[in-house]
C-alpha cells in the first residue's frame, strides 16, 4: 500500500462486548470517501442495518477525524461522530455530531483515523488510550460522576495531565435521549443523543493520549504558504467580517474601539484588530459581547480556542458566585450554550449556572430551551401547576436560579417530569398529548419545533427557503452558517453580499435580506445544494463550520470575496491527491448521496418526500415578532408559501438528479458517482 | 561487615579526589564553572548574551496551541506537539480547570546557559546571529544532562532518537510566534529579567 499523508491509515475498533481490539485499514475507504464523516457514514451503510435501534448492542458508536486533523490547517481540530440517534424524531435513523477542542487531534496523534466501538460493556468501563496501547478500563468509581470529575479523575488515572478525555454525564447514563458527550470544559458532542448511546454501551468516558506525528506530502514551507492565504482571508468566527458600527450589530467580529476583556485577573484592552493584523486574529471575536449585549461580557476572561484554531471564538468565563450550586466557577462557551437561560428577570448567575449544569450533567440546552418555552405556556395557560411539574415557576420572577437548578437536575436524573423532558421535546410532547399545540397550535409560536425534532437555530421565514432546504433534506439541524453568516453575521452591506452570492452562487437572488423572503430561484437551490457539500467537507477534513467555506473576506479590494477552493487546496497539499474544489466537490456529493441513501434505508421508504423532507406547519404561518427567541430571528415574517416551498424541493432534487417525485437518489446518479452497490442494496 | 568497609573506603577515596579537585581550581584560578567535568567544552569564557528571545504571555493565550503545531511542522518536518520545543500542553489542564491563564513554557535563553555548561561533550552552542544557544544534533550524545540542567524544563529529549532539542529562535524568525493569533507570544529583545524565576 502506498504510503498515506494526512491520514493515519488505520481506524479503531473497539467490541465492547468481548474486549476485542483490533485495527480496520483506513486506505479501503479513502480518498474516495475523504475522510471523518464520509468514512463514518460508509461503515454504518457497510455494518449496521436498518431495523438496529439506537440502544442496540448492535449500533455503533463511530468517531473520525480527517486528513487535516492535527496539521496547520486553519481550525482542523474538529472530531465527527456518528450512530444511530435515539434524538432525531419520528424515525431513530442516523445521524452525525461534532465536537471542537483538543481531542481529535490527540486521537489523530495516537496513531487513528477514527474509533468504532460497537456492543455493550457488561459493566461500566472507559478506553484508555495511549498510542499503541488501548485498553478498556473499569468505570465503576466514575459511573454517576459528572463529567468533570469524570474526566479529572480519568486524566489522574492516565498519570499524563496531557490527556484528553471525553465523558458523559448522569444525563448519560440514564440515556437521556438527546443526553451529549462532553471534552473539557465545554465542547459538547451534543445533538444526535450521542451521550445516550455511549450510556447504553456502558461507556463512561474515553481518555486519550498521543505523542505521534502527522505527515503532510507537500513541505512545511509550501503547506504554511497555503495557510497563512487562508488565514488572511478569514475574518472572525461565524463568518464575521466587518466589525460595529461598521458592521451589523451582530456580526461576529467585535473588536474594535475601547473593547476590553474585564473578567481576568487584570483587564486587558483590545480596542480595534485590523482586518490584516494576523498576528492578533484570535483577539476579533467576543461572543459574551455578541451573544449577550452586556450581561456577561463583565465575566469575560479572554478567547479560547480549539486545537489549530486561528480564530479562537470560544468566551472563557469565570463567575465565582456559582460555586454555591455545587458546579465549577469557570467554564466556556459558544453561541447558545450559555445563553439558552437568560430571561429579561435572570440574574446573570442563573445564566451561568445554566450553563455550566448542562456541561457538568451532560445535557443539551438545544432541546432544554424548547422545553423552557413550553413548560412555561403550560404553566401561564394552567395546563400544569407548580406542584403538579415540582418546578419552582414563581421564582423565575426573582432570578430564575431555583427554577433552572431544579428543572436540569430533574431532567438529568429523569425524576418526576424530567422522566417525560428526557425523552426529548417531540416525543415528550406526545406523552402529555400536546404534540398538536406544539406543531401547528397555540405553543407552535414559540417553542419552533422543526424537522427531525430538533429546534430552529434559523428560521426560514427568515432565512428564506435556502435554510428550508438544508433544513428539512439533512437528517438532523443542519446548522450550517454559511447562509446565516453571509446575510446577518458578516456584518456586511446587503447589496456586497449580493454580488458575493452572484460569484459563487450565479445569481444575486441566492439571497433575501433577513425576513424578506423573496420567491423561489434556482439559485437558491445551488447554495443549498453547496451549503449539503461543503457541509460533508467541514465534517470530513475536517474544518469548522463557523469558519470554512470562506465565502467572504474582509477585503474591500477583493469586492469581500473570499475563496471557496481554500478546503480543496489544502486538501491536496496535505494529501498529495491533488484535487481541486470541483472534485472535492463531487467526493461530498457521493457522501451525500450515500447519506440520503442511509436515510432510505433507516425509513424503510423510498418516498421521502412528503415523510423526511417535511416542515411543521407552523412555517407556513405568520411570524409574530415576538417569538424572537433566538437573539438572530426575526424580524415579523411572512409564513413561507406552501407552493412555492415544494417548488424548491422539485428543483433541488432536479439538480441533484434526483427522483422529483420520491426524493431519492436515482441508480444513474449512485452509478456515476461510483456507489452501484449501494443503488443494488437499495434495489432502485 | 566487609560491605560496608568498602563502600566507606570507597566515599573516602571520592572525598579525596574532591578535595584535590577543589584545590587544582582554587589554583588554576581561571576555570569558572567546572561542573561538566571532563568535558571538553568546559566554558572558559563568559557566554554572550542572547539577543532576542521567546516570550509568554498566559493572559492573552488562546490556548489554541498552533505554537506546537508550527513548531514541530516547521523543524522535525510533521505536525507532532509533543515533538515541539514550546510547552502549552504541559500545563493546559491545570490552567483550564482553574482560572484560564494557560502557562506557556519557552526557553528563556539564559545568561548563564545551565544546559550548555551541563553538556560535556560540547553539543550545546552559541548561535552566531542570534546567540541563542542550540543544540548541535551532530555532536549530541543524547546523555541528557541539559533537560535535568533546566530549571524551566523547555528542553525536550527525544527518547527514540536519543537526541536533545531545545528552541534555537528559528535563525531570527520563530515559527510559533509567526502563528499566535493572539500575541501572547512575542519575539522580543533579551532581557535579563525573562531569565529571572520570578
Amino acid at each position: 500500500m502506498a504510503e498515506l499523508y494526512g491520514w493515519a491509515g488505520k481506524i479503531l475498533r473497539i467490541n465492547l462486548t468481548d474486549g476485542k481490539i483490533e485495527k480496520v485499514d483506513t486506505g479501503k475507504y479513502v480518498p474516495k470517501y475523504i475522510g471523518g464523516l464520509g468514512i463514518g457514514l460508509r461503515i454504518m451503510w457497510d455494518e449496521v442495518s436498518g431495523d438496529v435501534k439506537p440502544f442496540d448492542p448492535e449500533n455503533k458508536l463511530i468517531f473520525l477525524v480527517g486528513p487535516l486533523t492535527g496539521t496547520l490547517s486553519p481550525s482542523s481540530g474538529r472530531l465527527t461522530a456518528v450512530t444511530k440517534s435515539p434524538h432525531t424524531w419520528p424515525i431513530e435513523h442516523t445521524t452525525r455530531g461534532n465536537i471542537g477542542g483538543h481531542i481529535g487531534a490527540e486521537i489523530r496523534f495516537a496513531g487513528y483515523d477514527g474509533l468504532i466501538i460497537e456492543g455493550k460493556a457488561p459493566k461500566p468501563v472507559y478506553i484508555a488510550i495511549r498510542d499503541d496501547k488501548v485498553a478498556i478500563r473499569d468505570a465503576i468509581h466514575l459511573w454517576g460522576l459528572n463529567t468533570y470529575e469524570a474526566q479529572r479523575q480519568m486524566i489522574k488515572e492516565m498519570r499524563d495531565y496531557r490527556t484528553k478525555t471525553m465523558a458523559i454525564g448522569p444525563a448519560g447514563e440514564r440515556l437521556v435521549r438527546t443526553a451529549v458527550i462532553i471534552h473539557d470544559l465545554k465542547d459538547a458532542l451534543g445533538q444526535g443523543g450521542f451521550g445516550a448511546v455511549m450510556g447504553s454501551k456502558n461507556l463512561k468516558g474515553i481518555a486519550v493520549r498521543g505523542t505521534g506525528k502527522v505527515k503532510t506530502a507537500c513541505s512545511p514551507k509550501e503547506l504554511l504558504e497555503i495557510v497563512e492565504y487562508a488565514k488572511s482571508l478569514i475574518a472572525a468566527p461565524i463568518h464575521g467580517i466587518l466589525p460595529p458600527p461598521v458592521g451589523t450589530a451582530s456580526s461576529g467580529y467585535r473588536a474594535r474601539d475601547g473593547l476590553q476583556w474585564v473578567g481576568g485577573p487584570k483587564k486587558i484592552t483590545i480596542g480595534k484588530v485590523d482586518p490584516k493584523d494576523l498576528s492578533r486574529m484570535a483577539l476579533r471575536a467576543h461572543e459574551a459581547d455578541r451573544r449577550f449585549a452586556g450581561k456577561m461580557a463583565p465575566f469575560h476572561v479572554k478567547n479560547t480556542g480549539c486545537y489549530s484554531c486561528p480564530v479562537a471564538c470560544k468566551s472563557y468565563m469565570t463567575v465565582p458566585g456559582v460555586s454555591r450550586f455545587g458546579i465549577p466557577t469557570s467554564g466556556e462557551f459558544v453561541c447558545l450554550s450559555a445563553t439558552w437561560y437568560s430571561p429579561p428577570d435572570s440574574t446573570h448567575e442563573a445564566t451561568f449556572a445554566a450553563k455550566q449544569l448542562i456541561d457538568t450533567l451532560g445535557l443539551n440546552p438545544w432541546d432544554l430551551v424548547m422545553w423552557v418555552f413550553l413548560l412555561r405556556w403550560m404553566h401561564q395557560t394552567g395546563k400544569i401547576t407548580e406542584k403538579e411539574a415540582g418546578i419552582p415557576f414563581s421564582d423565575e420572577k426573582r432570578g430564575g436560579e431555583r427554577f433552572i437548578t431544579t428543572l436540569c437536575q430533574k431532567v438529568a436524573y429523569r425524576e418526576g417530569i424530567g422522566d417525560i423532558m428526557a425523552e426529548g421535546l417531540p416525543r415528550g410532547a406526545m406523552k402529555l398529548g400536546l404534540l398538536n399545540e406544539v406543531l401547528r397550535g397555540d405553543a407552535a409560536s414559540i417553542v419552533m419545533l422543526c424537522s427531525h425534532g430538533m429546534w430552529d437555530h434559523y428560521d426560514p421565514r427568515s432565512y428564506s427557503q435556502v435554510l428550508g432546504l438544508t433544513w428539512v433534506m439533512d437528517n438532523r439541524d443542519p446548522n450550517r452558517h454559511e447562509y446565516p453568516g453571509m446575510i446577518l453575521f458578516s456584518g456586511a452591506k446587503f447589496e456586497d453580499v449580493q454580488q458575493v452570492a452572484k460569484v459563487i452562487y450565479g445569481s444575486e437572488k441566492a439571497v433575501d435580506p433577513v425576513g424578506k423572503v423573496s420567491p423561489y430561484h434556482p439559485a437558491k437551490g445551488r447554495f443549498a445544494i453547496s451549503i449539503d457539500h461543503r457541509g460533508i467537507l467541514k465534517d470530513s477534513l475536517p474544518v469548522c463550520d463557523w469558519v470554512f467555506p470562506v465565502v467572504m473576506s474582509p477585503h474591500p479590494e477583493r469586492k469581500y470575496m473570499g475563496d471557496t477552493s481554500i478546503e480543496s487546496k489544502l486538501f491536496s497539499a496535505v494529501t498529495g491527491i491533488k484535487w481541486d474544489e470541483k472534485e472535492l466537490d463531487t467526493a461530498a456529493e457521493r457522501c451525500w448521496n450515500l447519506h440520503r441513501a442511509i436515510t432510505i434505508r433507516d425509513w424503510k421508504t423510498p418516498n421521502l418526500r412528503e415523510g423526511h423532507d417535511w416542515l411543521p406547519d407552523a412555517y407556513f404561518a405568520v411570524a409574530e415578532p415576538t417569538v424572537a427567541v433566538s437573539t438572530v430571528v426575526t424580524a415579523a415574517a411572512r409564513g413561507l408559501d406552501r407552493e412555492d416551498f415544494e417548488t424548491a424541493k422539485t428543483d433541488y432534487y432536479k439538480q441533484r438528479g434526483w427522483n422529483e417525485r420520491t426524493g431519492a437518489p436515482t441508480r444513474k446518479k449512485l452509478e456515476e458517482l461510483d456507489l452501484k452497490d449501494v443503488a443494488d442494496k437499495l434495489k432502485l | 561487615m566487609g560491605k560496608r568497609m568498602k563502600k566507606d573506603i570507597t566515599r573516602r577515596d571520592f572525598l579525596k579526589t574532591g578535595v584535590i579537585g577543589v584545590g587544582a581550581i582554587t589554583m588554576g584560578g581561571s576555570v569558572v564553572f567546572p561542573v561538566c567535568w571532563p568535558g571538553k567544552a568546559v566554558a572558559q569564557t563568559a557566554i554572550p548574551n542572547a539577543t532576542m528571545v521567546v516570550v509568554h504571555n498566559p493572559a492573552l493565550c488562546a490556548a489554541c496551541r498552533r505554537c506546537e503545531a508550527a513548531c514541530s511542522t516547521m523543524r522535525e518536518g510533521a505536525a507532532q506537539p509533543s515533538r515541539s520545543r514550546i510547552f502549552i500542553d504541559r500545563r493546559y489542564q491545570e490552567a483550564l480547570w482553574a482560572d484560564g491563564q494557560f502557562i506557556g513554557q519557552t526557553c528563556r535563553q539564559c545568561e548563564d546557559a545551565p544546559c550548555l555548561r551541563a553538556c560535556p561533550v560540547g553539543a550545546i552552542k552559541v548561535d552566531e546571529k542570534t546567540k541563542a544557544r542550540y543544540v548541535d544534533l551532530k555532536k549530541c550524545e543524547g546523555l541528557g544532562n541539559c533537560e535535568r540542567a533546566c530549571p524551566f524544563q523547555v528542553i525536550n529529549y527525544f527518547e527514540d532518537e536519543r537526541k536533545a532539542r531545545k528552541c534555537d529562535l528559528c535563525d531570527g524568525e520563530p515559527a510559533c510566534v509567526k502563528q499566535c493569533p493572539t500575541t501572547a507570544l512575542r519575539y522580543v529583545k533579551w532581557d535579563p529579567r525573562h531569565d529571572d524565576l520570578s
